[in-house]
């Protein structure tokens, strides 16, 4: 059942952030929402969970958005990946780790997508100002989504305690 | 006798002052008389009382009786405001879009030599590098890869980069992947424009182009698009002596925030 949830989830996620999350952009900037669920789980269930949902969700994305495919599905399973690590290091029932691993994911997230895009020649920017993206996008987006992140995580949490998802459906 | 004849004589007594009374009002009262206005006087109020005390049980009654439809007389006026509301709602958006509609129509109009295939946007890239969105109309519909893709008055919007069944993705011209050859309508110089992080188009033209602020852009001949379609006004140019060419940005006629309805461009075969 976990896993229908989680698929579920996801699906509906990119559905939500390609049309009416489009709204929550400040400046252009639109906080990721993906990333909130991958670090949600990557925390509560460890890197497993972390690198597959972040493969799903790039996939479903690359799939209907992008011009090379394979970008955002690695960036997004590297950054759950990484950030899966902590799953055993910090504690579940706070907001706190949801906070600071959402900045985290951000940074691992675009830096690696930077870097994938240059070299796939999708780079998002003429030239390589790097500074001015770090500052305009980068930054703002990280904090945006450690302040949403740590209120999203909250309701994941309370998701995924509930006793409907470790029935077995199969 | 005396007994026999007494109701005889009683009739005729009688008879008789009716006669009289008869021949006295037979030609008709303005002023009733003393008797009468007596008993007139008398009855007036009495009557006036009960006929006021009637009026008012009735429309005691009457407002008693209203009162038990008041609630659902009130309910229905609620709904129909609602309804009203709503209707109007209805009507300023189809008003709107109607406007969009028409400029397009206009455009369409005045351009005979395309083909417009009619299409929604439904999503955008949820990244904040990328502008690309998704509208839904593909290959059933008559949509190919690199078609032009408009709103209003011909306005660009990007291209056609990838066509699924039902669904293309197009890519906007504010993309930085996006170039396009484009003109300076007053003077017919060339350049090529392509998208950056902001939602502003950056052309590269000649250092000697003639070019400044406020100069319309549409797309050239050289273009896989079709041409003379509108890009936008000229904001800045910025001369760079070193690399020979000059920068301009371009401000797009188009309001990439608010897509919705989008005209697929081809010329007619």
């Amino acid at each position: 059942m976990r896993i229908v949830v989680i698929c579920a989830l996801t699906v509906v996620n990119i559905i939500l952030e390609s049309t009416l999350f489009q709204y929550t952009r400040v400046y252009g900037v639109k906080p990721d929402f993906a990333i909130m669920i991958i670090v949600a789980y990557a925390i509560m269930r460890g890197r497993g969970y972390g690198a597959f949902i972040g493969l799903g969700a790039g996939f479903l994305i690359d799939i209907m958005y992008g011009r090379t495919i394979g970008i955002n599905a690695m960036s997004y399973m590297i950054t759950g990946y990484i950030i899966g690590q902590a799953h055993e290091n910090v504690f579940k029932d706070s907001f706190i780790p949801a906070f600071v691993f959402n900045f985290i994911a951000v940074m691992i997230f675009q830096h690696s997508f930077i870097i994938l895009s240059y070299f796939s020649n999708n780079f998002p920017v003429s030239g390589f100002p790097y500074v001015n993206m770090l500052l305009k996008v980068i930054l703002p987006q990280g904090l945006y989504n450690a302040i949403l992140g740590s209120i999203v995580y909250r309701y994941i949490y309370k998701l995924d305690e509930a006793s409907f998802m470790n029935k077995r459906i199969y | 006798m005396k007994i026999r004849n007494k109701l005889l004589i009683s009739v005729v007594i009688i008879s008789i002052l009716l006669i009289v009374l008869i021949s006295l009002t037979s030609q008709g009262r303005t002023r009733p008389g003393f008797a009468e206005g007596l008993l007139g006087r008398l009855i007036t109020p009495v009557q006036r009382v009960f006929y006021t005390s009637g009026e008012f049980f009735k429309n005691t009654f009457k407002s008693l009786y209203d009162l038990r439809d008041l609630k659902s007389e009130n309910e229905k006026l609620t709904d129909e405001v609602e309804q009203l509301k709503e209707q109007n709602r209805q009507l300023i958006q189809m008003a709107l879009e109607n406007n969009r509609l028409r400029s397009l129509l206009e455009f369409k109009n005045t351009n005979t030599q395309f083909d417009y295939i009619g299409a929604n946007v439904t999503g955008r890239d949820p990244g904040n590098w990328y502008d690309v969105y998704t509208i839904n109309k593909g290959s059933n519909d008559g949509v190919a890869v690199n078609d032009a893709v408009i709103v209003g008055y011909g306005y660009l919007v990007g291209k056609v980069i990838e066509v699924g069944t039902d669904y293309s993705k197009l890519m906007a011209i504010i993309d930085e992947r996006s170039s396009i050859s484009i003109i300076v309508n007053r003077t017919r110089d060339m350049g090529i424009v392509s998208g950056n992080s902001d939602s502003d188009v950056i052309a590269i033209m000649e250092l000697e182009a003639d070019i400044v602020k406020g100069d319309d852009i549409i797309t050239s001949e050289y273009s896989t698009l079709p041409k003379g379609l509108y890009i936008g006004k000229v904001k800045s140019v910025e001369k760079q002596e070193r690399k020979l060419q000059k920068t301009v940005v371009i401000e797009p006629a188009v309001d990439f925030k608010r897509l919705e309805e989008v005209f697929v461009v081809k010329p007619k075969e």
